[in-house]
């Protein structure tokens, strides 16, 4: 039964997958610019829900670890020399490690405090992001023309691969959880996210899953980053350590979505690109509505537009 | 026979409340204990204590040689020591059978195949077979009184922890109750039972110890505490003969 569940998921997202690795052979720049957007959206908010969702784990501060991952991208790339195919997956360890203290100093906190000092910490790296010599100072740098050619030399050729990293990487870190989840280790994942009081007591250690959750997330929040200035062509700390974008609008998808399930980002993510595309010019109150959706599900649907789906679907089925 | 819990002079407050003062407590290996005292004595701390998910402000409590007042929950519950929750906490979104699965597998190590027919062996002897596919947040409260039984017993523990199981039940469901106890715990399961249910706790225990007023104010025989005056005074409201 989990096992078909599971071999279900594995299937759609392959099909998913390739139906969206040929689009880039039929669609235009501006249209794989905000599919890459959408790739991006869905990657970084299924990270934030497998912490959130799964473990429990509130923090406001994840986008440090974009914007860590930016810079750390651009050092190995403009200041050492690295090549760019390669720096790319070397900023995956270089999060996970960053990852390290951050949790050791945060773990110390509870809840809210945790949250704030996610949300400090994060402040603070974009502060000494504009004060590392080398780094452009508060205004950022551009990344060198010929870094941004290893990935083509039209304009085409360049959207179409950033187009295929993001999607690649997403569809890897989706893989991944669902992977996780169906293992033995996502059974304690489950039970953590359903109640983690009676988890502890049925023997999950979720202090290291918490550690494993917070390592995991951060490895990959910063090839997400790294992958996100390729888009932008630069980085600046406003700009890769940007707490709309990496973490409240995240946070939103999440809620609005489904948090603690797979599925739950990518339909907050398509909703939030639906209300983007349609709200944004309106304002303040493209804000105001984003922040009612989100409370309003809290209030009325927990579990976002999965949870929708899943009674909705049930209720056929019952009837059927 | 030898102890295989003891409480040294034990106090537990939370903040300023204080809820026990020094507690001394010896449990021998396969007894079966009730506990009974009034809402608020301190009797879920008890078994919080026990179960690492609160920590003693002085004194020691050992199983089977290890101290768990200093140890996590997982490893106190890896340690051979399993409890259900006054208020059941069950895995909601999570099928009854995988509610045990968490547990069989990360507590009791097994591989997901043991892990499997463990549970569904459990789920048989807790009468939960028929719901075992349900999602357990749509069961009621009998039955979510049974998974957190069941949920405890798969593991097999050495020293069973029961958070009044019996509450809220009626008089037949509690005869099932009993009758499903008898069968999931054996002569070399060590069992502490708090229960409000007197009735039914008398059927089950060998012994009763009474918390009240910060401390274990009896403990002995079940006739022998049901006569303490102390205890006929909270749980009869008088001294007189009935
Ligand atoms: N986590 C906690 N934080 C603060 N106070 C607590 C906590 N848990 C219990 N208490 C307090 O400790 C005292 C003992 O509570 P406990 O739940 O152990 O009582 P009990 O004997 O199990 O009561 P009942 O019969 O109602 O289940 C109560 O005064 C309660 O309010
Ligand atoms: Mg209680």
């Amino acid at each position: 039964m989990e096992r078909n569940h599971f071999l279900i998921q594995l299937f759609f997202l392959l099909v998913v997958a390739g139906v969206f690795g040929v689009l880039p052979l039929f669609v235009d720049n501006g249209t794989m610019r905000f599919l890459t957007d959408f790739f991006l959206l869905i990657g970084i908010a299924q990270l934030w829900n497998l912490l959130a969702g799964f473990g429990g784990i509130v923090s406001i501060g994840q986008h440090l670890f974009l914007g860590a991952g930016a810079y750390a991208f651009f050092a190995m790339t403009s200041i050492l020399g690295i090549h760019p195919y390669v720096s790319l997956p070397l900023a995956i360890p270089f999060g996970a490690a960053l990852a390290v203290p951050v949790y050791a100093i945060l773990s110390r906190l509870k809840l809210a405090y945790f949250a704030i000092g996610s949300w400090v910490l994060a402040e603070v790296m974009l502060l000494l992001a504009g004060k590392i010599p080398g780094f452009g100072g508060g205004s950022g740098v551009s990344l060198s023309p010929s870094i941004v050619k290893t990935f083509g030399t039209s304009i085409g050729d360049r959207m179409s691969n950033i187009y295929w990293l993001a999607l690649g990487i997403t569809v890897f870190i989706i893989l991944l959880i669902i992977i996780l989840l169906q293992s033995r280790h996502g059974l304690a994942l489950k039970a953590m996210r359903d109640n983690e009081t009676a988890a502890m007591a049925v023997g999950v250690n979720t202090v290291f899953v918490k550690v494993l959750l917070f390592l995991i997330s951060g490895a990959f929040l910063s090839l997400l980053g790294a992958v996100g200035t390729l888009l932008r062509l630069r980085i600046s700390p406003a700009a890769s350590f940007n707490i709309t974008d990496g973490t409240i609008f995240i946070i939103f998808i999440v809620v609005v979505g489904g948090i603690g399930r797979v599925i739950g980002p990518v339909l907050g993510a398509i909703i939030f690109l639906v209300l983007r595309e349609t709200l944004s010019a309106y304002g303040p109150i493209y804000m105001i509505i984003l922040g009612g959706l989100a409370i309003a599900t809290m209030l009325i649907e927990p579990k976002g537009a999965a949870g929708l789906f899943g009674r909705i679907s049930k209720k056929i089925r019952n009837a059927g | 026979m030898s102890n295989i819990l003891e409480f040294h002079e034990v106090a537990k407050s939370y903040g300023g409340v204080e809820v026990f003062r020094s507690i001394d407590l010896e449990v021998k290996t396969g007894e079966r204990l009730g506990i009974l005292g009034p809402n608020g004595a301190g009797k879920s701390t008890l078994f919080n204590l026990i179960s690492g998910l609160t920590r003693p402000n002085k004194g020691k409590i050992l199983f089977a040689g290890h101290e768990v007042g200093k140890m996590r929950p997982w490893a106190v519950c890896r340690s051979g020591i399993g409890r259900t929750f006054q208020i059941p906490q069950p895995f909601s979104d999570m099928t009854v059978l995988e509610n045990l699965l968490v547990g069989l597998t990360n507590g009791a190590n097994m591989s997901m195949r043991e892990a499997r027919s463990r549970g569904a062996e459990a789920l048989e002897a807790t009468g939960l077979a028929y719901v075992s596919k349900n999602t357990a947040g749509e069961l009621s409260l009998l039955d979510l009184k049974r998974l957190e039984l069941a949920r405890a017993v798969a593991l097999k523990p050495r020293l069973l922890l029961l958070d009044e199981i019996a509450g809220g039940l009626t008089e037949v469901e509690c005869d099932t109750l009993l009758d499903i106890l008898a069968n999931v715990t054996d002569s070399t399961m060590t069992v502490i039972w708090i229960e409000h249910v007197v009735h039914a706790l008398t059927r089950y225990v060998n012994e009763i110890a009474v918390l009240a007023d910060k401390r274990i104010i009896t403990r002995g025989g079940i006739d022998n505490v049901l006569a303490h005056p102390e205890v006929r005074e909270l749980y009869f409201g008088s001294t007189e003969e009935v």
